[in-house]
Order: structure tokens, then sequence, then C-alpha cells
């Protein structure tokens, strides 16, 4: 029996054939004749006979300079490695933010972010845009994150199915996939606290979710390269969409109802490059201001699908 | 001239046309394959394993499919446009069916690569 083929990268492609031989990873595939390869062969072994040779008495010396020196170094690894966790943990660039006088929060809670609320006016429309500022995005299934006051930001991602209460196409939790399919062709993928939003039927941020214990959700897909995406639901509601202006991951919810045709044009006249659609119309969702202010949208469901799910900044 | 492909678990059985495959995606622990109709079958198999089986039963000298990175396997004889700089890639018979994939920058140019030297040969 055959062994499976060797892991590749996503930068890489094979060709997948009967002889198994044939290859490419990002190079050419000319294979050349085979005499002249056995000719090219003896060469390139002598050659590389003299190399090792080289490279192992040059090793020799690097090795005994290197034991001489490596008491010295490794002072001054170790001060090193300790500035680099410390800048990871983003101990040394945090705000520090004290909540005060607020329904949502309590005198203790302190958080390094917070969200800014802009509101807006395109064409007589008006918008809310939500920037999270120094938080890190997740997804959540479950009511229970409303609760969590360490959440700043909630809003209401992948939709459920109200036959069964399945969340609607491919969606990661934490590594784990919890629902499969392409229904919709646009995307978000948190990998490694940062979100990626796309169009695509398949995209390889999927597996990399998968792989990296990351989020991934499926959703309308607005606005891709600054462009709007047509979309054949032509109802109007409430929108709220996922989107990248400047670089920066925002929420934009529209006051009036609108077709998602309408709201991914007005995505674009706000200087949206890329966007998807999040759970409309009265879906609830809060988010936290810079003063500590609870600032709370749609309406709570009483009884909620136990799928419900979203995106929150903490 | 091809012959079907074949895939089988201890549940299920498929049996497909290798013209018809269009592409196979990975998600996750499953694979699934969108057919040239429309159809789409999703294996209990990872992508690695339809890769195996693809490559023991497709015909010598058929080279029709190609694995894109750890998620994507595509028919190339559908390919019609690829962007590596937009990581974009459109597979389409150019009546009935449209796909767009996204993969990375450098597999798309390794592809790119690839199909112009075939169509000089």
């Amino acid at each position: 029996m055959s062994k499976l083929p060797k892991e590749i990268n996503d930068d890489e492609i094979r060709i997948i054939s009967s002889d198994k031989k044939l290859s490419i990873e990002n190079k050419s595939n000319i294979k050349p004749s085979s005499n002249k390869l056995r000719r090219e062969g003896k060469l390139k072994w002598n050659k590389l006979l003299i190399l090792c040779a080289i490279i192992f008495i040059g090793g020799l010396a690097v090795f005994f300079w290197w034991e001489i020196r490596r008491d010295t170094e490794s002072d001054d690894k170790e001060s090193l490695e300790i500035i680099t966790q410390k800048e990871e943990k983003g101990e040394g660039h945090s705000i520090n933010y004290q909540y005060q006088n607020s329904p949502h929060s309590n005198k203790d809670v302190v958080s390094k972010g917070f969200v800014q609320k802009i509101d807006t006016v395109i064409n007589n429309e008006e918008f809310t845009v939500f920037k999270p500022k120094n938080l890190t995005p997740e997804l959540i299934v479950g009511e229970q994150i409303l609760q969590d006051s360490t959440t700043i930001f909630a809003v209401q991602a992948a939709d459920i199915r109200k036959d069964n209460g399945g969340i609607v196409g491919a969606y990661v939790y934490k590594g784990d996939l919890l629902s499969k399919g392409q229904a919709k062709a646009g995307f978000c993928a948190i990998i490694k606290g940062k979100p990626i939003i796309g169009i695509a039927e398949t995209t390889p941020y999927l597996e990399e979710a998968i792989e990296t214990d990351g989020y991934f959700f499926r959703q309308y897909p607005l606005v891709v390269e600054g462009q709007a995406v047509d979309n054949r639901i032509n109802y109007s509601s409430l929108r709220k969409a996922l989107g990248e202006i400047n670089g920066e991951i925002v929420v934009i919810m529209s006051h009036t109802r609108l077709t998602l045709n309408e709201f991914a044009r007005y995505l674009v006249d706000l200087g949206v490059k890329n966007a998807i659609y999040l759970v409309g119309s009265t879906s609830y969702g809060f988010a936290i201001d810079e003063k500590g202010n609870k600032i709370e949208f749609g309406v709570k469901e009483e009884e909620p699908y136990k799928n419900t799910n979203y995106i929150v900044w903490k | 001239m091809s012959r079907n492909l074949l895939f089988s678990t201890s549940t299920e059985l498929i049996r497909l046309p290798a013209e018809n495959v269009v592409f196979i995606s990975a998600e996750g622990n499953y694979s699934s394959i969108k057919m040239v109709n429309g159809e789409e079958y999703v294996l209990t198999q990872q992508l690695g394993q339809m890769e195996k089986h693809i490559s023991e039963m497709v015909e010598e000298n058929d080279n029709r499919f190609i694995r894109i990175g750890k998620s994507l396997i595509v028919n190339h004889e559908f390919i019609t446009f690829i962007n590596p700089s937009r990581q974009k890639m459109i597979l389409s018979d150019c009546k009935t069916f449209r796909h767009e994939l996204s993969a990375s920058k450098d597999a798309l140019k390794a592809l790119k690569d690839f199909i112009e030297k075939e169509s000089k040969k």
C-alpha cells in the first residue's frame, strides 16, 4: 500500500499523476534526459563531497569559536527573550482604561481597549461606524458572552438556519469545524487574532483557521477590492457589515432599511475596501466606548437559538 | 480517455468520471468534490487521502489534477483565469458553471507558469 503524499505548503503546487514522480513545487517541471542526468549526477557528487569536507572543517572552527564565546552570549540572549515576551503580550503598549459610572462595567474592570463610535451620513442615509481599538477579535457561540465583562464589542456573525438551528456555512471555533458548507461566498477568518475578510468559494484560510486554533465564518459578500458585489436578495432591512477601511477592521450599521445592493454601494462610498454582511435586522449586540458607556443595539431574543454566535472583541 | 474515480470509505462509495470533477476542497477532516453539473459530494476523507486515491486511479500521463496548497485540488482543464497578485482563480466551462477560488500568490504563480509551459508543448 502506498504512503500518503508528502506534506504540501500553501505556496506550493503538485501535479497528481499516476507515476507519482512528476511534481513541481514553485519550480520548473522540466526534466533533463537520463544520460545527461547521470553525468551531471557524478559531477554533482564530487562537488558535494568537496563541499562537505570544507563545511566540516569550517564547522569545527566555528564550534570551537562558539564554545569560547557562549558564556558571554548567553547573558545577552536571556535578556532579549524577556523583552520579546513582554512585547508579545502587549504590556509595553497597552492603554489602560478605567470604566466609571457605566451600566455595563464595575469599577474594577480595567480594559486596554474600547470601541470608537462614529456617526456619518452618505447621500442622506445615516450610518454608524464602530472601530474596535486595541482589541482582539474572536468568535463565540452562545449567549453567555453577553454576561462576560471582558467583552468590549459583540455583534452577531453567521446566520442560523430556522429549520434546524444550525449555523449556515463553514464555521470554525478555536480550530474546531462546527459547521461545513459554502452557502455564502464571503468569509471572515481570524488567524492568530488577525481578522481577514474575503470572497472565495474555497480559501486556504479555512484550513489555516483549523490548524491554528483560529476562527472562520461565512456570510454574504458585499464589497471586494472597493467594488460592490451584486446580491440577489432584494428585500430591505436594517443592515450590518464587517468591513475593512484603510486596513482597519470596522463594523458598519445602517439606520434605515436597505437592500443588500444599496448597502454595498454605500459601503463603497464610505471607503470600504472589503466587506461581508453580518446578521442584520434587529440582531442584538453592544459596544463599550472610550468613556465606558455601553452602547446596545438590536433586540435581545427571549429564546435565542443555541447556535446564536457573535464576533466579539476583547 | 479517462477512467472513473472511485472513492470508498467504510460507510460510502462514490464513483465519478474524472473529467466531470471540477475541484476538491478540504474542510477539516472532510473533502468536498464539486462536479460540472453543480452537484457536491462530501467525503469523510482528508485531502491528502483524496490525492493519494487520485494518483492511484488516473491514467498514465493524465496530469489534469493539481494539488494547490493544503486545501485544494483542481482539474486544471477548467482553469479559465488566474491572477496571482489578487490571489484569484476562476474555474469554468464558459457555459454552465463558474467558480471563483482563492489560493496563495506563490501557488497561483507556479500554476500559471505550469499552464503556460503545458500550452507550449
